[in-house]
């Protein structure tokens, strides 16, 4: 009778497979649990057409910026965790500078994460909220392209709507 | 062919529809309020003019002199008109009990944090400068990811002033109809002064607009139109039983609103495609000139149809339902009433804005 569950355990204790992250900038490899690593759409795509070895390279994101990934992967594959724990968590991960911020939406893109993707959007957007157009450019190295004339059409569009208003 | 003059389809009402100058000390005839959530800054910008409404049934039909319009029943978002309509409302309407949405001083908070945050932010954006040439540019689709959650008045303020990519992601209609769907306390304000109802609030975020009106103020309504139920049929037993006429047309006429919003509130909505949105503008006239804007729109082809139109700065507005015609059919009315008035009170520079479908023109006038 106690043999049953034992073979279960036997069962399932080779399936829990890992997987082996690595970033192509620095190297840096992660070791994570198959079910983490599933989440992202792109991994699963990966490993359900079998064409993930042991070793996942990811390119363009930096080790720094795959550990915030997988901290997050961690955090929802955990059945247990109540929406709070995991809406601090998540705040967590992302109070973060803004070009950290950035780096990271760039990896959920990529890993396909929706909820991180998500998430990050959402505190870039509170991030730049209040800050003038020029500081937005700077950050997010954009080249302003409007000449004068076009920039002057732009705010024309909407000045007659302001008439009488201090 | 010769020209031949048009007639007026006979209105299916009572004469209450038939057509309406109002002028400057009268309300104009309707009032559209078009907001999205509101911070602090949205506040300081409002806007100066009213706008021209028909209702076709419960379909929004109208025009307006707002830099977001409402057009062919399609409604735009715009930075914020909140604190000026809430004050045109109460003003002009003695609308005491317009009922405001709960986001409007929640924002206001929201928008003191928001400066204490943006003064850290800024810290850390000069500490962390020289990481700028390390920031790839982004993808197109992580941009509207991001913009799609800012608030109205910061793209119209700021953002789309980054470069033009921006600039044309902001004006995608996509993007629009995505920004609607997030900020769903949008909405307007109706007040139709020829009839005894008080304002309704409009809620968008949906497709389709849906009018929904304040419980307390339906309350009311429904007393009062009950009342001149029972009213009619004291009258009529009165005339049965003692031969006296004392049948009171304002009862007849409540009667038959009430019949027809009844009629109009259980029907069944008919199952249209969603529209994309479109950004519409409009354009100032020259210092000199007034503007006439013009719409018309149907329901159903050929269905009951209404136009309307406005002046601007002088306040000037008309409206008509009318029976069963095409839309196209409604626009030209609405341009050809728009004429008639400019003929008959002898005005001069006025500019004319029409829209038809997907086409806009401009034809400035002497």
């Amino acid at each position: 009778m106690a043999s049953a569950p034992e073979n279960e355990k036997n069962a399932s204790a080779p399936e829990k497979k890992t997987l082996t992250l690595k970033s192509m900038i620095n190297n840096e490899e992660f070791v994570v649990d198959e079910h983490v690593a599933l989440q992202s759409v792109t991994i699963k795509n990966m490993v359900d057409s079998d064409c993930a070895g042991d070793v996942i390279p990811v390119p363009t994101i930096s080790g720094e910026i795959l550990a915030l990934v997988i901290e997050y992967c961690k955090n929802h594959a955990n059945p247990s965790a109540s929406e709070d724990d995991l809406k601090k968590a998540d705040a967590g991960i992302v109070a973060k500078d803004i070009y950290t911020l950035i780096d990271l939406v760039l990896a959920a893109n990529f890993l396909d994460i929706k909820g991180l993707l998500e998430v990050t959007s959402q505190k870039i957007a509170d991030s730049i909220k209040d800050l003038p157009h020029q500081d937005v450019r700077e950050i997010f190295g954009v080249e302003n392209d409007y000449t004068p004339e076009e920039e002057a059409a732009v705010r024309a569009e909407h000045d007659w709507a302001f008439e009488g208003f201090p | 062919m010769s020209y031949q003059p048009p007639i007026h389809p006979t209105p299916p009402g009572p004469t209450l529809s038939s057509p309406h100058l109002a002028t400057t000390t009268k309300p104009p005839h309707a009032l559209i309020t078009l907001f999205t959530t509101v911070t602090t800054k949205t506040i300081a910008h409002s806007f100066t003019d009213t706008i021209s409404l028909s209702l076709t049934k419960s379909k929004v039909v109208g025009y307006g002199g707002y830099n977001y319009a409402i057009g062919d029943g399609v409604v735009w978002f715009c930075n914020g008109v909140v604190r000026l309509c809430y004050r045109l409302a109460v003003e002009r309407f003695g609308l005491e009990r317009v009922r405001l949405p709960a986001c409007w001083e929640m924002s206001a908070g929201k928008a003191q944090n928001g400066n204490i945050r943006c003064g850290k932010f800024q810290s850390i954006a000069c500490s962390n400068r020289k990481k700028k040439s390390c920031v790839p540019s982004l993808p197109k689709e992580i941009v509207f990811f991001i913009l799609v959650r800012l608030p109205t008045d910061i793209l119209y303020n700021s953002v789309q002033y980054v470069c033009w990519q921006w600039y044309s992601i902001i004006r995608n209609p996509c993007f629009i109809y995505e920004h609607l769907h997030r900020f769903t306390t949008s909405g307007l304000f109706i007040q139709y002064d020829r009839l005894p109802y008080t304002p309704c609030f409009a809620e968008l975020g949906k497709a389709n607009a849906t009018v929904t009106e304040d419980t307390e103020i339906r309350e009311k309504k429904s007393h009062s139109n009950i009342e001149s139920c029972w009213q009619i049929w004291n009258d009529r037993n009165k005339k049965a039983i003692e031969n006296i006429d004392t049948m009171r047309q304002e009862n007849v006429k409540k009667a038959y609103w009430l019949a027809r919003y009844i009629n109009v509130a259980f029907q069944v909505p008919e199952a249209t495609s969603p529209r994309l949105p479109r950004l519409i503008t409009w354009l100032c006239p020259s210092a000199s000139n007034m503007k006439l804007n013009t719409d018309g729109s149907a329901r159903g082809d050929p269905g009951p149809a209404g136009y309307g139109g406005v002046f601007r700065d002088e306040l000037y507005g008309y409206f008509r339902k009318l029976r069963d015609i095409s839309s196209l059919e409604a626009e030209v009315w609405g341009i050809y009433k728009g004429l008639t008035i400019i003929l008959e009170n002898g005005l001069n520079g006025i500019d004319v804005e029409i829209r038809l479908g997907r086409n806009h023109e401009t034809n400035p006038r002497g």
